[in-house]
């Protein structure tokens, strides 16, 4: 019976391409039953080791009468190779150090009341154009993603200032919450941002040039933005209506509208500014930020001994959950390679298509659809290292200026670090979409949320398409910020 | 805090299962809290860095230090391992909700109790197991440092990974036996059976260094690890094809024994006991709000 079965599905595949199926079948199943991500990873590593060493192991000779397999040769000593990869990998990790860092600067951030005061000040200013408030928030979404590496604080902080008030204004329920979600998410996109810092690590490129690289892409998917709500509110007045009485906008309005976006320029120049002109490492980068915003809490008065613990606690705990989907991939593709799982995957993309650019289009696909239901830190961390030697085999003519190491991975991964954007707003599993719907306020559905991001998710792709076709947009920025 | 804006204060992570939490929790929540002050820590020494190797460069003070450039991560290493163990406690781990938010509570639960029992714990035993070899060999070895001027004795930090495998070990076992509890599952047999591949995994360990040392001891003068782990008690069975080690064997054997024991001796007056209701307050950790309170804790940078 089982031999019949066997011999059945040799006409398709190895037993070791069934075995590396079945794994992600079964991650597939236990993820979707609510088992962490983590625990998930490792559980399946672990029951396709067991099956691997005691059972298809020791009876290659039967099944391979049958079906073409290569022995997995699992066992608990060459586990031992294990502590190894955790210690190289994650904690002898220089790059990975700028990983809680961040978190740390966007949670102190949140805590310091910059957004809150460039709210105040920006709305007096924009607030009685058609649209005004959308473009403020877009403005105070770009400046703060250039400040912070995180987003989920950044739109809760959005949704609880700027949705209030946008609703008193009769805005469109789907626009207003569309504005939101894809403003705050910009913030993992535009440097410095902690997905690039993942990327970079999984990669192997420098985080350099990916923070450079990132941010034209960035600059464009946000000046699609604008340019949207601009249109928009041309073409739908009633959309976004102007407020109707409006204060007269003085030159005290001006000033403070400077005055509050003197903390978050301060913080750029600080992290970006410091690596650009290569006083710090993007690495140290990251601790630099994370004093200024400390400082910056500090000035405005807002910090206190229990904001001070709870943003440590708070940071400790979301680099735990980080980490631990680290940890658990590591062990997940020790047992994948095992089972020649890498080059299973590979020859798979490989065999897609002839053209190496439609091979790239068909992972970013792929990465796309993921994202529906994942979200990045997952794609990041599991999928990226597999993408890395199909990258690095394709012929892509990525102009490098002569500066830039692997162009074309720096490339491919600000590629894919848009494409991620729309994992945020893409239902069922969007973070951006969550933490909105928490903070929403009454009257506003998930359906609203739901048709607001539609557009979005279309600009998306559409700055998704600019990259592709500049690829110079990622790769001309770090050759001249590296190139001296 | 009530007059600052609700997007400001997100809660202490650790916090918010307390009334619900036992023992083990609350030493995880504990050490974590202790050891989040090296996030600062590590800002601290980051910024000096950068400011000894600028003034460096002008000729100022001692310049870039080696060290300090090692401190940086063995800080980073030991806090987000800690970490790891800390978003177990605080039930954080990531995962993919969709269905898992329409799930009654003890379902979620007993999802939560399998993950937790039967996927993670293995695995961090398995991690502990290894990192302990691991460590080992790093101190007698006195391993030092791969950089002249680095930080030295690094063995330090490998039993310290050590360590924090225990740690993160004593997190899940904690996490497990709460939800154990707030199932209505207090007797140890169910327990036992709920976490059987881990029982029989650490049995297996305990049986293996017990047998090991033993003929270590009572061996010969000159015996050594390889003559040790040559000693026929370490040999194998075979049956089918298979080879099973007999140390296996004996924890496979002695994981039934221990349940059957646990069984016979269990309260028969609890047999038919219910789980009990949540506690009030809201303070249920097991299920991750569907609508998260502003600014929740649960995941800042998603």
């Amino acid at each position: 019976m089982m031999s019949s079965i066997l011999g059945f599905i040799n006409n398709f595949m190895t037993l070791n391409e069934l075995a590396v199926l079945a794994m992600f079948i079964t991650f597939i199943v236990l993820l979707f039953r609510g088992i962490p991500v983590a625990y998930a990873l490792v559980g399946v590593s672990l029951i396709f080791a067991l099956i691997g060493e005691i059972f298809l192991d020791p009876y290659r000779s039967f099944f391979r009468d049958i079906i073409e397999f290569d022995r997995t040769g699992i066992d608990y000593r060459r586990l031992a190779v294990l502590p190894q990869r955790i210690f190289g990998n994650i904690v002898k990790n220089p790059v990975l150090v700028a990983l809680p860092m961040f978190i740390y600067m966007g949670l102190m951030l949140d805590q310091s009341g910059v957004a809150q005061r460039m709210m105040h000040s920006m709305q007096k200013l924009f607030g009685g154009l058609r649209g005004g408030l959308s473009i403020t928030v877009l403005l105070i979404g770009i400046i703060l993603a250039a400040s912070t590496g995180v987003i989920g604080a950044s739109v809760t902080l959005l949704g609880v200032m700027a949705l209030p008030a946008m609703m008193a204004q009769n805005y469109q329920k789907p626009i207003a919450t569309g504005t939101i979600a894809s403003a705050g998410t910009l913030g993992i996109l535009i440097p410095p941002s902690i997905m690039l810092v993942i990327m970079s690590d999984q990669l192997a490129i420098s985080l350099g040039d990916l923070f450079m690289g990132a941010l034209f892409p960035g600059l464009i998917l946000g000046a699609l933005y604008i340019t949207f709500i601009v249109i928009y509110g041309l073409i739908k007045p009633d959309a976004m209506p102007a407020p109707e009485k409006t204060e007269e906008v003085g030159w005290d309005v001006v000033k403070d509208v400077l005055l509050a976006v003197v903390p978050p320029l301060f913080l750029i120049l600080l992290v970006l500014g410091s690596i650009f002109a290569g006083i710090a490492t993007p690495t140290e980068a990251s601790g630099l930020g994370a004093a200024g915003a400390t400082l910056l809490a500090i000035l405005n008065r807002r910090m206190s001994w229990q904001v001070f613990k709870d943003v440590g606690r708070a940071t400790m705990n979301t680099s735990g959950y980080i980490v631990g989907i680290f940890l658990a991939a590591n062990f997940f593709a020790l047992v994948l390679r095992r089972f020649g799982g890498d080059e299973i995957i590979q020859e798979l993309v490989l065999s897609t298509f002839s053209d190496p650019y439609m091979i790239v289009l068909f992972i970013l696909g792929i990465v796309f659809l993921l994202g529906f239901l994942l979200d990045w830190i997952e794609i990041t961390i599991i999928i990226m290292p597999l993408m890395l030697p199909i990258i690095l085999g394709l012929d892509l003519a990525v102009p490098g200026f002569d500066q830039v190491r692997d162009p074309s991975v720096v490339w491919f991964a600000i590629l894919v670090a848009v494409t991620l954007q729309t994992s945020f707003l893409t239902p069922p599993v969007g973070f951006a979409l969550f933490y909105l719907k928490g903070v929403a306020p009454q009257g506003i559905s998930l359906s609203h949320i739901y048709k607001g991001i539609i557009p979005f998710v279309f600009l998306q792709l559409l700055g998704l398409g600019i990259v592709f076709y500049f690829p110079e947009l990622t790769t001309w920025l770090p050759s001249v910020a590296y190139g001296n | 805090m009530d007059n600052i804006d609700p997007s400001l204060s997100f809660s202490d992570p650790g916090r918010a299962s307390r009334p619900e939490q036992n023992r083990g929790d609350r030493f995880v929540v504990a050490i974590s809290n202790i050891a989040s002050l090296l996030y600062p820590a590590l800002m601290v020494v980051i910024c000096v860095q950068v400011l000894l190797r600028n003034a460096g460069r002008g000729g100022v003070g001692p310049g870039n230090q080696a060290w300090m450039d090692d401190l940086q991560w063995w800080i980073y290493g030991v806090a987000v391992l800690i970490g790891i163990g800390y978003a177990v406690t605080t039930n954080s781990h990531v995962r993919v909700d969709i269905f898992f938010d329409s799930f009654d509570r003890l379902k979620k639960l007993r999802i939560d109790s399998f993950g937790l029992s039967w996927l993670f714990l293995p695995f961090i035993i398995l991690s502990w197991d290894t990192t302990f070899h691991y460590a080992v060999s790093s101190v007698v070895a006195d391993e030092g440092s791969d950089s002249p001027n680095g930080l030295h004795n690094l063995w330090i930090l490998k039993v310290i990974m050590n360590a924090a495998f225990a740690f993160i070990a004593v997190a899940t076992v904690a996490a497990f036996l709460r939800r154990m509890r707030q199932l209505g599952k207090n007797q140890w047999w169910q327990k036992l059976t709920w976490a059987l591949p881990s029982v029989a995994f650490v049995l297996n360990l305990v049986i293996f260094y017990v047998l090991w040392w033993f003929t270590y001891a009572t061996g010969p003068e000159d015996m050594n690890a390889r003559a040790v782990s040559r000693a026929p008690i370490f040999g194998e069975l075979e049956f089918w094809g298979q080879e099973m080690k007999y140390t296996v064997l004996m924890a496979l054997v002695a994981t039934a024994a221990l349940i059957a024991l646990t069984y016979v001796m269990r309260d028969k007056s609890l047999d038919n006991s219910t789980p009990p209701p949540p506690l009030a307050g809201g303070a249920d950790d097991s299920l991750p709000s569907g609508s998260p309170t502003p600014g929740s804790t649960a995941s800042e940078s998603k």
